[in-house]
């Protein structure tokens, strides 16, 4: 579906009726091949990405099909979850793509992607084994013991099932029981082949997406359609039981300061043997920014 | 410790407990008990359950 389109007016003149500008669209399968090198950047679109824990991949690279993060048994388990932020991921500084943008600004993050299970084991341990992959807002934070400060829109699989599920969760912030709280929405199919993860920064997200093989206009995504927001000091309980009053300082985290996007893979093993892989390929990405 | 296995214990007993496809599950851990609410596509509420770390599970609404 396109972005806006133009009316006639009344007087003669052209109503421009799209509410959003395509800032900038990456092509992964039209540039250069490229292997990273882990924290390393690389200029694409003009734009300067950094690779981020790619120790814990098997392929982070650019190639004709796009750009691919995979990971396999032969690497550490990885993830994003909490202040663990070691998952592969392709990382860049908003404001570089963004100019200008502050908390007036709606933006929006879009991604065409194929994600998939290459790999399943078959020892009895593919219950623990799970996939993820999608697009990342976050604060730059990564490795064993980042911030905590993210919100991803990705797709899941349990590899003892054969379920895809859009996803959508945040890394949550220094107290207890922040960072495990998630959404999930069965695809009833196969894996998404969109993901959208909308910012309003310094206040709050939405996530979607959708098996479409092309881009939709923002917002208008119903499935794996969640919201959030970004603050992570107050305890998520807050007005419940005996806390009544906030009792701190709201922190929002995310914000034009610091906010950063990142197109991600991650291949969790929370037990036994470790002997799946998967991988996606992203094939486009675009930020969008409400006019 | 709440993990993505403990997490997916619950729901998958939840499931089994509800005994019919939820499309769309909404898990939130507070105080140590994951909450987990049950809603079809069209996110209509179908159930809610508390589950708690040792396994036990409670169908809330």
């Amino acid at each position: 579906m396109p972005i806006g389109g133009r009316i006639s007016g009344g007087g003669g003149g052209a109503v421009d009726t799209s509410a959003w500008e395509v800032v900038q669209t990456w092509d992964w399968t039209s540039e250069s091949a490229h292997t990273f090198v882990d924290n390393t950047a690389q200029s694409f679109g003009g734009v300067d990405w950094i690779p981020r824990n790619v120790t814990r991949s098997n392929s982070f690279q650019v190639k004709a099909s796009g750009l691919e993060i995979g990971s396999s048994g032969s690497e550490s388990s990885n993830r994003w979850f909490s202040t663990i932020q070691n998952g592969p991921a392709l990382v860049a500084d908003l404001s570089d793509i963004v100019t200008g943008y502050d908390l007036n600004d709606t933006l929006v993050l879009q991604a065409m992607m194929s994600p998939e299970a290459t790999t399943i084991q078959s020892d009895g341990n593919e219950g623990s084994q799970y996939l993820y992959a999608g697009v990342l807002a976050t604060d730059g934070g990564y490795g064993n013991s980042g911030g905590g400060n993210w919100i991803q829109s990705a797709w899941y699989r349990r590899l003892s099932a054969t379920n895809n599920y859009y996803f959508s969760r945040y890394g949550g912030g220094a107290t207890a029981g922040h960072g495990n709280n998630y959404a999930q929405e069965d695809t009833s199919g196969d894996a998404p082949g969109m993901i959208e993860l909308v910012i309003y920064p310094g206040t709050g997200f939405s996530t979607a997406g959708s098996l479409d093989t092309d881009f939709q206009d923002p917002l208008t995504v119903t499935t794996g359609r969640f919201y959030g927001n970004m603050q992570t000091t107050l305890p998520k309980d807050i007005g419940t039981g005996s806390t009544t009053a906030p009792g701190a300082t709201p922190d929002f985290t995310l914000r034009p300061a610091n906010l950063h996007v990142g197109l991600f893979f991650s291949y969790l093993t929370t037990g036994g043997s470790r002997a799946s892989e998967g991988r996606v390929t992203f094939t486009k990405f675009r930020v969008l920014k409400r006019k | 410790m709440w993990d993505q296995d403990e997490m997916s214990a619950g729901t998958d007993a939840a499931l089994a407990d509800y005994g019919a496809p939820a499309p769309i599950i909404e898990l939130g851990v507070i105080n140590d008990v994951l909450y987990l609410s049950l809603k079809s596509a069209a996110k209509v509420l179908l159930a809610e359950y508390s589950y708690t770390l040792d396994g036990v599970l409670t169908r809330i609404t």
